[in-house]
């Protein structure tokens, strides 16, 4: 997991909460949001390269969305469930994911801008392994205990299209 | 202008190859993520990135808003769109169809779009 230009993305995250929070000792919020929210993306990074469906499923709101390329969206806790045994039934990742940009809108909603290289493997190929690279947009949701998950969830490739 | 008119004029503006249209419905720091291409990041990103959209394609698609949620100065939309494209260079039409997830931030005290990322519901080819 990359963060790029921790610094920044602080800064963004403060300047978002600073005006409801007026007095310096109340930017702790912020950082402990920006930390949690850092170490959900760090788990699904593993969990994704680990094929941990349960733990990505710890991840995910009650009401989610997941939105895969070439894929209708996937509604609710048993279709996102699906469409990762689909996932994982199919491929193999290994891959990184990199942290552009958190910000939080308000006490319960955030989103995170990353993207993610590394590689895919088809399980039922006997090709070696392709070049992979995405950008996601997380939507994050505050749920009643506390923790952020992901509420909405959608990702394309950077690649360019294939050629026909 | 509520979000699901800013959505509506998206529509319109996208399938009209209206850049300053679109231009206007996006804020100041906006970020676009098309696919097949890193991100789009600050306005004139984002305008060459229509430029060139528009040069490859023409677009008629119609946006169906699933949700809107305002929290604050922000809200976010997901939206999905369908119709068909005209790829210019082989006069081809094929169809189209997507998922949307927009972010929108209140800026003078109008919804603009600030991260918008699509991706094709469309089959692998």
């Amino acid at each position: 997991m990359h963060v790029r230009n921790p610094h920044r993305l602080l800064t963004v995250a403060l300047a978002t909460l600073l005006p409801l929070s007026v007095s310096a000792s109340e930017s702790k919020p912020a950082d402990r949001d920006l930390a949690a929210i850092t170490r959900q993306l760090d788990r699904y990074e593993q969990a994704l390269n680990t094929a941990d469906i349960d733990t990505v499923m710890k991840l995910y709101a009650e009401d989610a969305v997941f939105m895969p390329q070439h894929s209708l969206p996937a509604e609710g806790r048993d279709a996102v469930r699906t469409a990762y045994r689909h996932v994982f039934d199919t491929i193999h990742l290994d891959i990184d994911f990199t942290i552009d940009e958190i910000t939080v809108l308000s006490h319960d909603w955030a989103y995170a801008r990353t993207r993610s290289n590394g590689t895919v493997k088809v399980l039922a190929s006997d090709q070696p392994p392709a070049p992979e690279a995405n950008q996601e947009l997380f939507l994050l949701h505050r749920d009643s205990d506390g923790q952020w998950r992901f509420a909405r969830y959608i990702f394309s490739t950077t690649n360019p299209p294939m050629l026909p | 202008m509520s979000i699901q008119s800013v959505l509506r004029s998206y529509e319109a503006a996208l399938n009209a190859n209206a850049i300053d249209t679109i231009l206007d419905l996006y804020g100041g720091e906006p970020v676009f993520m098309p696919q097949h291409a890193p991100a789009l990041v600050g306005r004139d990103a984002v305008r060459a990135g229509y430029e060139q959209v528009f040069a490859t394609i023409k677009l008629d698609v119609r946006f169906e808003i699933h949700e809107v949620e305002e929290a604050g100065d922000y809200a976010w939309a997901r939206t999905s769109s369908a119709g068909r494209t005209t790829i210019l260079a082989a006069g081809a039409q094929v169809a189209e169809g997507n998922n949307e997830l927009f972010i929108f931030r209140r800026e003078n005290g109008a919804w603009k779009i600030h991260r918008y990322l699509f991706a094709t519901t469309q089959p692998r080819a």
